[in-house]
């Protein structure tokens, strides 16, 4: 699972760094929160994102900071989600 | 280009945040002088000791902010050589401090420039070169790192010891630049939208009249202040001597949470906030007592999502509005009893605001007839910065202004709108145009031909980007999404890609956007990598 992981961080990094020219320092690592770079808008693009690209639903619940605080612990939740024998829609 | 970074001294603790100051204060009319900086200056005297501004757990007073704006001021008059109409950006998140660089400019006599502070590289050059800003005002948490290197000077607020300011009052007025509010233009180049002093003032009058603000309000302002709704909030409510609340609202539980902690009396949003707050939020479950209403505008907000945020904040009132930036702000409101009986409806004008809707040779259209929504009023801007083909495409000589929105009335005077006359599409409150993406990926690309069509996704609008080959070479589809990641901003980024051997055209030989927009809800819900790909052992 470890390379795909890699993929995973890869895009998300990405995906965030296009954001604007503060967060292109943005690793896994960074503390998306305490930082400020998190907004409600970039937390919905990331919500967008991540459904479309990996079908991956939240629930209202799993909307919160522990997943969102890090690159890491957005990637932790997809996985988590995707090893879970849920239905499989679309 | 200096740049000078504000930096907050002293200023007082968490204390008055939630104390309840019942007062009898009414603000003059906005209408009662002719400068913005003035308006401020004559509420925060007569308001000294409340709080202007209660960020996270510091109360700022409006005899705080008045001091700061002052010291901004005097520093940008003590800088700039000609100071009559220099255009100060400002690239502040909600803060004291954006309070303090915008009437403080306006004070100088120099004319604000609010930029995101999330803002494309190539777009923010755009701007920048388009209006020369003499001065950027920024803090050390809003600043690209990128930029570290440009010579900046710090400014403690509210004083600053080393330059002692007096000084006279502005003297601009009326229609005089006070504001330059950059929006996605029609071919997705930034049009400086220029708004006067007496622009700000009037649709700041109009919608206090339409709204019950208050003195005593508390307005939790989560909209960007650098956008035109965010800068109406702010606008109304110091306007009114009220307090504006800013905190981390990063996650739609922790806006609702905000809400009931610091006992918000009102809020105001974008329909994918409200989505967003409906979806996760957990709004309505617990009662907040102080809040009076909810204003939506910035979109349309899906009628049964409305009425779902109507039922859920009882027995506070949900106020549907609209508006755009060319017209300072705000156009029309829908009365809260109204919201069920003119289903999907904007509402009618607000005071000092006409609209109506014409035909091509600007004659207006009878009741039912689909046409452009025309807006006159003080309210309508002055013109796009620089750009009068643009102007005298939307602004008429008798004053009307063609909002670009398709609408019809009905026999009461109420508008519906039925989208945009051109292909701009609103995502997050901003207005994009498919153009931008599309310009993008033929100029990296030349061997495709891109088109972006919007898709409903949920609740808000995103894009699909459709690929066909010019030649017989090969589309990358992996290279092409990789230049839309690293130079898009996540809402302009295609959600899909979609490679065509060739686009359906019209009967005049232009691509067919109707018929690639038949084709998004077949591609809609097909995961782009498949879960398998990720958990694949490697």
């Amino acid at each position: 699972m470890t390379a795909n992981r890699k993929q995973l961080e890869a895009d998300l990094i990405q995906f965030v760094r296009s954001r604007g020219s503060r967060h292109v320092a943005v690793i896994l690592r960074t503390d998306l929160l305490e930082s400020g770079l998190l907004d409600s808008l970039l937390l919905m693009d990331f919500i967008f994102h991540i459904e479309e690209a990996y079908g991956v639903r939240f629930d209202s619940d799993q909307v919160n900071p522990s997943n969102f605080r890090t690159i890491e612990d957005i990637v932790g939740f997809v996985l988590s989600q995707l090893s879970m024998p849920q239905g499989q829609s679309g | 280009m200096e740049v000078l970074l504000l930096q907050v001294g002293t200023h007082e603790a968490l204390g008055a945040t939630t104390a309840h100051d019942v007062s009898d204060y009414r603000a003059p009319s906005p209408l009662a002088v002719a400068n913005l900086g003035t308006a401020f200056l004559n509420v925060a005297r007569a308001r000294a000791d409340h709080p202007a501004v209660a960020a996270n757990r510091d109360v700022f007073s409006y005899d705080w902010i008045r001091r700061a704006a002052n010291c901004v001021g005097g520093c940008l008059r003590a800088r700039l050589r000609h100071v009559l109409g220099a255009r100060v950006a400002l690239q502040l998140s909600n803060s004291p401090e954006y309070l303090a660089a915008f009437y403080g400019t306006l004070l100088a006599d120099c004319v604000v420039v609010p930029l995101p502070i999330s803002l494309e590289e190539h777009r923010r050059r755009q701007i920048l070169g388009s209006c020369k800003p003499e001065i950027l005002i920024t803090r050390l948490s809003d600043f690209n790192s990128q930029e570290a290197h440009s010579p900046a000077t710090t400014l403690a607020l509210p004083e600053n010891s080393n330059e002692k300011i007096s000084f006279s009052p502005p003297v601009r007025r009326d229609r005089d630049l006070a504001m330059l509010l950059f929006t996605s233009g029609s071919m997705g180049m930034p049009k400086g939208v220029m708004l006067s002093h007496r622009n700000l003032l009037a649709n700041a009058d109009s919608i206090l009249r339409g709204l019950p603000i208050c003195a005593d309000d508390r307005a939790l302002a989560v909209l960007p202040f650098c956008h035109a709704f965010g800068n109406s909030i702010l606008q109304t409510h110091i306007l009114s001597g009220a307090t504006l609340l800013i905190d981390r609202l990063t996650f739609p539980s922790s806006i609702v949470e905000a809400l009931r902690r610091l006992e918000a009396t009102s809020f105001s949003a974008v329909p994918e906030v409200y989505s967003m707050l409906l979806k996760y939020g957990h709004l309505g479950e617990l009662p907040l007592p102080a809040l009076r209403y909810m204003t939506v505008a910035g979109g349309g907000l899906r009628y049964d999502l409305a009425t779902e945020i109507e039922n859920r904040i009882r027995p506070a009132s949900f106020h549907v509005m609209y508006g755009q930036s060319e017209a300072t702000a705000r156009l029309a409101s829908l009365p809260p009893e109204q919201l069920r009986i003119r289903r999907g409806s904007i509402g009618r004008p607000i005071s000092g605001v006409d609209l109506a809707v014409m035909d091509e040779a600007n004659r207006e259209l009878p009741a039912g007839i689909i046409g452009m929504l025309c807006a006159r009023g003080e309210n309508v801007m002055l013109g796009y910065w620089q750009d009068k083909s643009a102007t005298t495409d939307v602004l008429s000589g008798d004053g009307w202004l063609r909002t670009g929105d398709l609408a019809h009335c009905d026999e009461d005077g109420f508008f519906y709108l039925h989208g945009r006359a051109s292909l701009l599409v609103k995502v997050q409150g901003h207005r994009v145009h498919p153009a931008e993406i599309e310009g993008l990926v033929e100029a990296g690309f030349p061997e495709t031909c891109a088109v972006a069509i919007p898709m409903a996704r949920g609740d808000e609008t995103r894009f699909v980007l459709f690929l066909a080959p010019r030649d017989d070479r090969p589309i990358n589809v992996m290279k092409i999404r990789a230049v839309c990641q690293s130079e898009l901003p996540a809402y302009k980024q295609p959600l899909h890609y979609e490679v065509l051997d060739r686009f359906p055209l019209t009967p005049g030989y232009k691509i067919d956007r109707s018929a690639l927009a038949l084709l998004v809800p077949r591609i809609r819900g097909t995961p782009r990598i498949q879960a398998d790909d990720i958990l694949t052992q490697s």
